[in-house]
Order: structure tokens, then sequence, then C-alpha cells
């Protein structure tokens, strides 16, 4: 049976969505998450969900929050997942994994800026939590240097306490402009160098991507339709 | 005693951005991109090797070493700028022998 691929994190502005979508579609994504950090831009990919899925793509909506600047994250939370099919914690800290463990947060990442080093205990309050671990590929490529040396580090470090601990991990790209994107057999490629298998890569984009999106859906209102329905 | 077979992948790649560029330019990156994950060792162990590349349409092949093929894979991923500009690799496939890679992926046999 064909595998199908999910990028859960991509961040297309008004200029280049359609490259985005276009670049996706040919590396053989079947859906797309696309993301936005502030809640008053929900409109503004509304009108992009509709043209995308015309494009012959399935759309996800998806909000990042962060635990350390929202005021009453969890409210937040619940508020935003009315009205985005994602939602998602952007960590600084290990407080921050905590505070989005608690949540009703479907997938949990570290800000790209964060120069967080996790430990055994940072990941603990995500085990039995049905929630997703995010890698993203983009802050790794656009680092040089002693800065990428110290994210493949934390990188490496992360994913044996992830995998030790039996966190689902996903992986996504958190592409910003079209270059950025990347095809599944890529992405897995370059995160074998942080000690994941390539089946274990290919996993993170196909098969715990289909399960998030199925508890996402499960979580919901049998009434409200889900605004983009799957069938694995 | 003879050493051991070298047994060695053809990938086939594709460079999405624009600009030209030369054989030269974009094996050299690559070099330097496996030269700042892997080292030196790296490289050496990779044995890469260009086979062609069509600089029209930013297609090329190149030879590595069986047991480095996804730390070369890795290298292809994470360039993002040849001479400059801004670019992706794409690898398009992989394979043993040179006519299969271009019968699968390159629809040129």
């Amino acid at each position: 049976m064909k595998r199908c691929f999910f990028d859960l994190h991509i961040f297309p502005n008004e200029k280049n969505w359609r490259e985005m979508v276009f670049r996706a579609r040919e590396f053989g994504f079947k859906a797309l998450g696309l993301t936005v950090r502030e809640k008053s831009r929900l409109r503004t990919l509304k009108g992009i969900v509709s043209e995308a899925e015309a494009m012959g793509i399935q759309v996800l909506t998806r909000l990042d929050l962060s635990p350390t600047l929202s005021k009453g994250f969890s409210a937040e939370v619940k508020w935003a997942k009315g009205s985005f099919d994602l939602v998602a914690a952007e960590c600084l800290t290990g407080k921050d994994i905590i505070a989005a463990a608690k949540s009703p947060v479907n997938i949990l990442f570290i800000d790209s800026g964060s120069s967080l080093g996790l430990r055994e205990r940072d990941f603990k309050p995500l085990v039995g939590s049905q929630k997703f671990f995010e890698l993203n590929l983009s802050p790794l490529l656009m680092k040089r240097g002693l800065e990428r040396i110290r994210k493949l580090s934390h990188l490496m470090r992360g994913l044996a306490w992830l995998q030790k601990l039996k966190v689902p991990t996903i992986l996504s790209s958190g592409a910003k402009e079209p270059l950025e994107m990347r095809s599944p057999f890529d992405m897995a490629s370059f995160f074998y160098i942080a000690g994941l298998s390539l089946e274990e890569g290919l996993k993170g984009l196909s098969r715990n991507p289909a399960t998030l999106i199925e508890t996402v859906k499960a979580e919901r209102d049998p009434e409200e339709p889900f605004p983009s329905p799957f069938s694995f | 005693m003879y050493p051991k077979r070298v047994k060695r992948r053809y990938i086939a790649f594709r460079i999405l951005g624009e600009g030209t560029f030369t054989s030269r330019e974009v094996m050299e990156e690559i070099r330097n991109e496996l030269l700042r994950l892997y080292g030196e060792h790296g490289v050496a162990k990779a044995d890469l090797q260009p086979i062609e590349f069509d600089e029209k349409n930013l297609l090329g092949i190149l030879r590595c070493e069986r047991s480095s093929l996804m730390e070369v894979r890795a290298a292809l991923t994470a360039l993002m700028e040849i001479s400059g500009r801004p670019v992706a690799l794409h690898c398009l496939g992989v394979s043993g022998t040179l006519k299969s890679l271009r019968r699968k992926f390159l629809r040129n046999p």
C-alpha cells in the first residue's frame, strides 16, 4: 500500500503560498498544515484553504501558541480548537512543555530560537498524554557553524529520550519559503544523521501524522464536519 | 589477497532555484556541505564522483559509496545555496546502476 505523507507545519504568506502548495504536491505530500501565529490571520488562511484544495492537496489550518506568551494558555487552546484544525504549543522552556502537556494542545515543538537542551524529565509529562512531539527541519537547515552543531546536539539527545519514552514524533518542514521545503525521503534522510532510522523518519511523516489527524477528528463533535476529511 | 569489490550507489538529483550552475560549482557545494556535516573522513569515505550534470534542466547524477548513501543524501538535503544563490536540492532517486537510475528517474534510457 502506498504511503501518504503529511507536512503539518508550513508558514505560507499571500505571495508564496501557491508555490509552496505546488511544491508540496510535486514532492508527494497528501496534506499540508498551513500555520499562523496570530488568531487574527485565520481569515487570510481560510481564503488560501479553498484555493489550495482546488490545486489537489488537503489542507489543515493550524495555530501555534506559546505557553509563555499566552495569557490563560489552556483557555486559549480550547478557543483555538474551535476555529483551527490543529493547535500546537511552541515551547521555549521545560515549564512550557509541562504547561502544554496539561493543556488540550495536539502538538508540541521547540521554538527555533530556543537554546533549550531537553532532558529526560522534560519529556516525562508527555508519556501517555497522546500528544505528538514535532521536529522541524527548517531551523536546522538555516543555521550554520556552531549554532547548527548545538541544535544537532540537542536534537540527537532529545530524539534518544523521545524514543526511549516512546513519545510519538512527527517530522515537519517548518518552512517559510518554498526553497526550505524538502521531499519526505529527503527529510527522513536528514533526520537520519540525528539518529532516527529511515523507517522511523518516514513513519514520522506518514503514519504518526495520520494518527494525529484521526485523533483530532475523533475529539470533535461527530455532528460537526471536520474541515479536511481524510480516509486512510 | 584482493580488496573487497567496492559497492556504489548512483543518485539522481534536481536543483530547485533560479539561475544556472556549472557541474563544478554544484559538486563543490555538495562536497563542502558533506564536509560541514561529516568532516574530512566523511568526504573521503563517501568517494563522491560527479557523473553528469544537465545545466539546462538542472538535473544531475552523482556516485557515492553505498555505505555513505544516507550521509550524502543528508548533505544534499542540507544544501541551501550554490555560489551564493538560494537553492534546494531534491533527490529524485537512488539506484545501483546508471542504466536503471536513468530508466526509473530520468526517463532517458
